[in-house]
């Protein structure tokens, strides 16, 4: 096993520190990449982050880039920096499984890029592999079925959270430097909550799908996670504009992101819903002073902070399981008719709950989310940005199927995520603190639609003066003791 | 059993039925005790104000884009 305390060329904790090292020439490629090769060596058989590793590949696309660095060409933004994909996006190394047996072979056919993962291989990005999900982008993890069991790098006896769970536990971790997750009701938030990494969820139609498994054709987004809102800044950069193979994408203007990142939230109104009436007693003990203390942080950078309520809160998480589960039901029911046991029991049952919901309750459900979407557009008059708790309670433990997120078909309980999948608001996650036995917290920032840019300003200034994005797990935490300290707050 | 689980149980395994699905009997012991829930939560949103005369955020192109 690897010795994680030695201190070793490539620890770094985000792609704009590791990518300013590599202009500085004070780091390779290669050894971004072995850094992260011993990272997942010594640790991925515990966390489970990887369904499939393409090391030997990834040091010879190392190699290439440090080559390109020495010939003083132009690179991109993210050349040599390690990343990984969850397993529902295509990569020519090796078939997208959705982590199912099912393996529908219009994802599993290796050979191809999805347009985002080509996106980040034109601006440099070295793909380490294939990162674990829930079957589909949905359910719970199954020991019955023969792949990894996501576990959270912070208590392995938690959820990693779900469904971009590996996205987030490899980006905890360090075994990627940034990584792309998707979410229809929350599955880039969860994860990155739970797991104490930053995530961003772009407005619907933003980032193109094309070659990515479908959840829920009209919630489903593909979006960045890495440590920090400015790494998520620089990956939006690369991924974001329109495509005219997915038919969700807008043709909107793609802004500058980092320039607009000044470092301070002067001018800008935040309204806030700490949503304790949805959560009720599933809350944590600590989510009141942490997103106290969070609020408090925005306001001393300039934010005027107001009290908000999301209008339609229920409604629109209503609506989200509706549309959910009736567009996963009907890309899913040929299968679960004729496979239903190669199906994780997670996944099955809960995809086959979109029987109880008729064709006119879905169309229902798409009228509800206008009527949201007008109500929210209404609350963004008033404010710039709200934020909530992403979740109010950390990570599910193994052991307590009663906070089973995955299956609960009539709502989410602490989850504060699919709201936002039903408006299309774009929402970033932060880390914002610990819960009372010291798992990580989330603060969801979310803004208008296509404003990315001041939801990643919002981040980055948090992010500026508190060091909570900077924590690593206590599992790893050793590895970065030599160039990184961890910050308290 | 109340009347009213015995009418979840008959509707969700005729909406399994007519759906070809062949769930196992706990699994279906689940999905009736879920049942109500789920239908609750679909009520709330047929009496949303503002709804009676919205159009569904749904989009139609004529135009075939290969």
């Amino acid at each position: 096993m690897t010795d994680l305390a030695a201190p070793r060329a490539g620890e770094y904790l985000t792609i704009t520190d590791a990518a300013t090292a590599l202009r500085a020439g004070e780091v390779t490629s290669v050894e971004l990449v072995e850094h992260a090769i011993a990272v997942s060596d010594a640790i991925d058989e515990q966390v489970g982050s990887f369904l499939a590793r393409f090391d030997d590949r990834a040091l010879a696309s190392a190699a290439e880039a440090d080559a390109a660095f020495a010939a003083g060409e132009q690179v991109g933004s993210l050349h040599g920096i390690p990343l990984g994909v969850k397993d529902i996006i295509q990569t020519f190394e090796a078939p997208a499984t959705a982590q199912s047996l099912i393996l529908d072979p219009q994802w599993s056919s290796a050979g191809e890029d999805a347009v985002v993962v080509s996106r980040l291989r034109e601006a440099g990005g070295i793909v380490m592999g294939k990162l674990t999900t829930m079957e589909f982008a949905i359910g719970m993890p199954d020991a019955t079925k023969p792949f990894p069991i996501p576990k959270n790098p912070w208590s392995l006896d938690h959820w990693a959270g779900g469904s971009s769970s590996g996205s987030g536990s490899a980006v905890a971790t360090g075994a990627v430097l940034g990584a792309l997750g998707t979410d229809t009701g929350g599955s880039i938030r969860v994860p990155a909550a739970f797991c104490g990494v930053t995530g961003m969820m772009p407005t619907f139609g933003r980032v193109p799908k094309s070659g990515c498994a479908p959840l829920g054709f009209s919630l489903d987004h593909i979006g960045p996670m890495a440590r920090s809102a400015r790494d998520c800044a620089l990956m939006l950069q690369v991924l974001a504009g329109h495509e005219a193979s997915d038919l969700s994408s807008i043709a909107a203007p793609v802004p500058d992101y980092l320039a607009g990142l000044t470092g301070d939230l002067t001018g800008l109104t935040i309204g806030y819903d700490r949503l304790s009436r949805a959560a009720g007693d599933a809350q944590d003990p600590a989510l009141d002073s942490v997103f106290s203390a969070a609020l408090a942080d925005l306001e001393v950078h300039g934010a005027r902070i107001v009290e908000v309520q999301l209008p339609f809160y229920a409604e629109m998480t209503a609506a989200a399981v509706v549309i959910m589960l009736s567009e996963a039901l009907a890309y899913h029911l040929p299968d679960l008719q004729t496979r239903w046991s190669d199906y994780a029991e997670g996944t099955r049952n809960i995809v086959a709950s979109g029987i109880f919901y008729s064709a006119a309750d879905y169309v229902q459900a798409q009228r509800a989310r206008r009527v949201g979407q007008k109500a929210v557009a209404q609350l963004y008059q008033d404010v710039d940005l709200v934020v909530t708790p992403t979740s109010s309670a950390g990570a599910t433990a193994f052991s307590d199927p009663t906070s089973d997120p995955g299956t609960r078909v009539g709502g989410f309980g602490p989850i504060h995520t699919p709201y936002w999948d039903t408006t299309g608001n774009p929402v970033l996650t932060v880390p914002m603190g610990l819960t009372a036995t010291g798992l990580p917290l989330g603060m969801q920032i979310a803004g208008r639609p296509f404003d990315e840019t001041t939801v990643l300003r919002a981040g980055d200034a948090y992010q500026a003066h508190t060091r909570w994005h900077l924590r690593v797990p206590p599992l790893i935490g050793k590895a970065f003791t030599r160039r990184n300290a961890v910050g308290s707050s | 059993m109340s009347d009213n689980l015995i009418d979840d149980r008959a509707t969700t395994l005729a909406l399994l039925q007519m759906n070809g699905l062949s769930p196992t009997e706990k699994e279906i012991d689940a999905m009736v005790a879920g049942y109500s829930a789920a239908r609750a939560m679909v009520a709330s949103l047929y009496s949303m104000p503002g709804i009676r005369y919205e159009e569904p955020a749904v989009t139609f192109d004529p135009r075939v884009i290969a």
